[in-house]
């Protein structure tokens, strides 16, 4: 089995990426959210705020996960809740056209479902940006190829439109991070991990002491 | 070096062409794969992985040692009796069948091991993945992978158990790796000693309501549980501290093994004195290990705790919330569904009962059990007929209300919930309010029929 995999050949990303598209801000707001899932943008600035703690029980609540194909597009952020209101409906994502979807602290909590970033991804988005992000939903983020970032000044470059280089997502370094990314929906960067599974580099540098 | 960090380190893939695993140490930020002990799924997950399986490895090929993989039927057992009459005609459970099925014949197909449904007259889970993972199979020192987020369960024995999306599991069937970046390691020091009504669910409602864990400085991070109060719970309540480190966010919560742990394996694995004991040896940090933060807590300080409804880091003091009416209270899930939980419950529940007390007219108690084995401890202790006795519902094991999907489930915005599971996003368990709190307080709310800070003794029904 593993000679045939050794065999395949893996591809990677290019070297930079353009992300057309609307930024969506997971605001506090619901009515913040629902005017920019109307189609009208929003001029954020730091004092407007956005929801912390998002679970991955709100990307894709339980019974979404019942689903694991390009269905899940149309589910992403059904179970967010915004003061007391859930303000995203089906399909509305998909529909507005985003590219990032930007929230605040502890992006991703929770479950390990890989259901929620496949959501995301399926709806559009190619891009996350949050104050941090929770280590599964990352790890799933990169495993499928959907971008991740906590430095909030990559959104005037994707709203310019220029060529964004990878390495502005994996702080250039990571052999097995962002840079080898798959569409089809499962990592390449691990497939690269079977078919080498030795680091490129020594690992376990001897402390001095 | 850290407990965690060693136990990295042996298991660092370094030549798989030569099999070579294990370096001398390892260090924050180093990258590459370490090579796993055990690799578990539930059908949450299983049939996604299965089918990345057969797509793109072949239909035909088989998994990588299939003798150390494990599956599990546990989170959607009861799903029929939970999910509404909307979503069933959508056809939602048909889906959700399906999940069963795809992961039974992959199971079967690639002889792996899957901890099913109970045939015969009983309905429900053979055992929660966590549950058995612990009872029956982490050992210390190992590297465990499983499909969800809290399979820092098994860490109680001192091992590094994590969880990873599908991918990951997936690709660990084709090389038993799985990747990582070495974190960093935070120690959380519990010290003193705790009131008799406190418990561990209560010490980790504090710690996740900490400042640096609640503005996310701890995701990702090893979290090492320490301390003399943190020494004297048993390996059942050490579990629900390192279990809630998916709450904090960290990559995985151990604690380092000792006499208890010894303890444990003999009398779970029916293991020797002595072959215990080797499994724990030298697994401790080194004095000089280093540790991104410190966080000290005084058990002494803790009184009985709840979350307000939304997030499990909303923790206050009952006594500095509100009295609040409860319409259902669930003791079970992963978290709360060990032999100990139920020691807990039939505690609070034996004292009402001896007052003539039962759980409250308004409310719905349900008692669900982690597994089998938890089960059959129930029997012989008696609890069984203890829990009949005061009104309350025993569920044979399964994820169920915890994961939205079974009996306990609020059904309307409006109804309030009293639980001692281990997180309280919105829409986790239905859309109700729901608080989480400990075992001896949620068996004393569902006899007051308010949320009640327990203490022994004390008259919990309110006169008629």
């Amino acid at each position: 089995m593993l000679r045939s995999l050794r065999a395949r050949r893996v591809a990677k990303l290019p070297g930079a990426v353009h992300l057309p598209g609307r930024v969506l801000f997971l605001a506090e707001d619901p009515q913040l959210v629902r005017d920019q899932l109307d189609g009208k943008d929003l001029d954020w600035r730091p004092g407007i705020k956005l929801r912390d703690d998002i679970s991955t029980d709100e990307i894709t609540p339980a019974y979404i996960c019942y689903y694991y194909d390009d269905t899940l597009g149309d589910f992403p952020y059904l179970g967010l809740k915004c003061g007391e209101e859930f303000p995203v409906t089906r399909g509305s994502v998909k529909r507005g056209g985003f590219t990032a979807s930007v929230s605040g602290k502890r992006r991703g909590k929770g479950s390990s479902r890989e259901q929620s970033p496949y959501a995301e991804m399926c709806a559009g988005i190619k891009l996350v940006v949050a104050e941090n992000i929770e280590r599964i939903y990352r790890e799933n983020c990169q495993n499928l190829g959907l971008l991740t970032t906590t430095d909030f000044s990559i959104l005037e470059r994707v709203r310019s439109g220029e060529a964004i280089p990878l390495s502005a997502f994996t702080g250039g370094k990571g052999r097995s991070r962002g840079e080898s990314s798959s569409t089809a929906g499962f990592s390449t960067s691990t497939w690269r991990g079977c078919r080498v599974r030795s680091p490129s580099r020594r690992p376990g540098r001897r402390r001095d002491r | 070096m850290t407990l965690g960090e060693k136990i990295i380190a042996r298991h660092w893939v370094v030549d798989p062409s030569q099999g070579k695993v294990g370096v001398p140490a390892v260090r924050p930020g180093d990258e590459g794969f370490v090579v796993t002990d055990i690799r578990f799924s539930h059908e949450y997950v299983t049939p996604m992985a299965a089918i990345f399986f057969e797509q793109l490895v072949g239909p035909d090929e088989k998994v990588n040692d299939p003798g150390s993989i494990l599956m599990f039927r546990d989170h959607l057992t009861f799903l029929g009796e939970a999910m509404t009459p909307e979503r069933v005609k959508e056809g939602l459970l048909d889906v959700a069948l399906e999940l069963e099925k795809k992961q039974r014949q992959f199971a079967e197909k690639q002889g792996i091991r899957l901890y099913g449904e109970l045939r015969l007259a009983a309905h429900g889970s053979e055992a929660i993945c966590h549950s058995k993972i612990l009872e029956g199979h982490a050992e210390p020192g190992m590297v465990i992978i499983g499909s969800d987020s809290h399979t820092p369960h098994a860490g109680a024995v001192g091992c590094v158990a994590f969880g990873v999306g599908t991918t990951a599991i997936f690709n660990s069937w084709i090389t038993r790796d799985v990747r990582l970046t070495v974190p960093e390691t935070v120690k959380i020091v519990v010290r003193g000693r705790k009131p008799d009504n406190v418990t561990a669910k209560d010490f980790m409602l504090e710690i996740l309501r900490h400042p640096y864990v609640k503005s996310g400085r701890a995701i990702g991070k090893l979290v090492e549980y320490c301390g003399d109060a943190v020494a004297s719970l048993s390996v059942d309540e050490r579990a629900t501290m390192t279990n809630m480190t998916a709450e904090v966010g960290g990559f995985t919560g151990y604690v380092a093994p000792d006499e208890r742990t010894v303890a444990y394996l003999m009398a779970y694995r029916g293991m020797s004195r002595r072959d215990a004991a080797a499994l724990c040896r030298d697994l401790a940090s080194d004095p000089d290990a280093e540790y991104s933060e410190v966080i000290e807590i005084d058990a002494g300080a803790i009184r009985p705790m709840i979350a307000l409804p939304g997030d499990p880091g909303n923790g206050r003091h009952i006594g500095e919330a509100e009295r609040v009416r409860v319409d259902i209270a669930y003791a079970g899930s992963c978290t709360a569904g060990k032999k100990e939980d139920m020691d807990m419950y039939a505690r609070v529940l034996q004292e009402a009962t001896e007052r003539g007390e039962r759980v409250a007219p308004w409310v719905r108690f349900f008692i669900q059990c982690g597994s089998q084995d938890v089960k059959r401890y129930c029997e012989e202790q008696g609890y069984l007929d203890l829990f009949g006795k005061v009104g309350a519902t025993f569920l044979e094991p399964s994820c169920g209300a915890c994961i939205n999907a079974g009996p306990g489930v609020s059904r309307t915005r409006d109804e309030v919930t009293i639980s001692a599971i281990n997180r309280n996003f919105p829409g986790r368990s239905g859309p109700g309010r729901l608080y989480l709190a400990n075992p001896y307080t949620v068996a004393a709310s569902a006899i007051a029929g308010y949320i009640t800070e327990w203490q022994p003794g004390m008259a919990l029904a309110s006169p008629p």
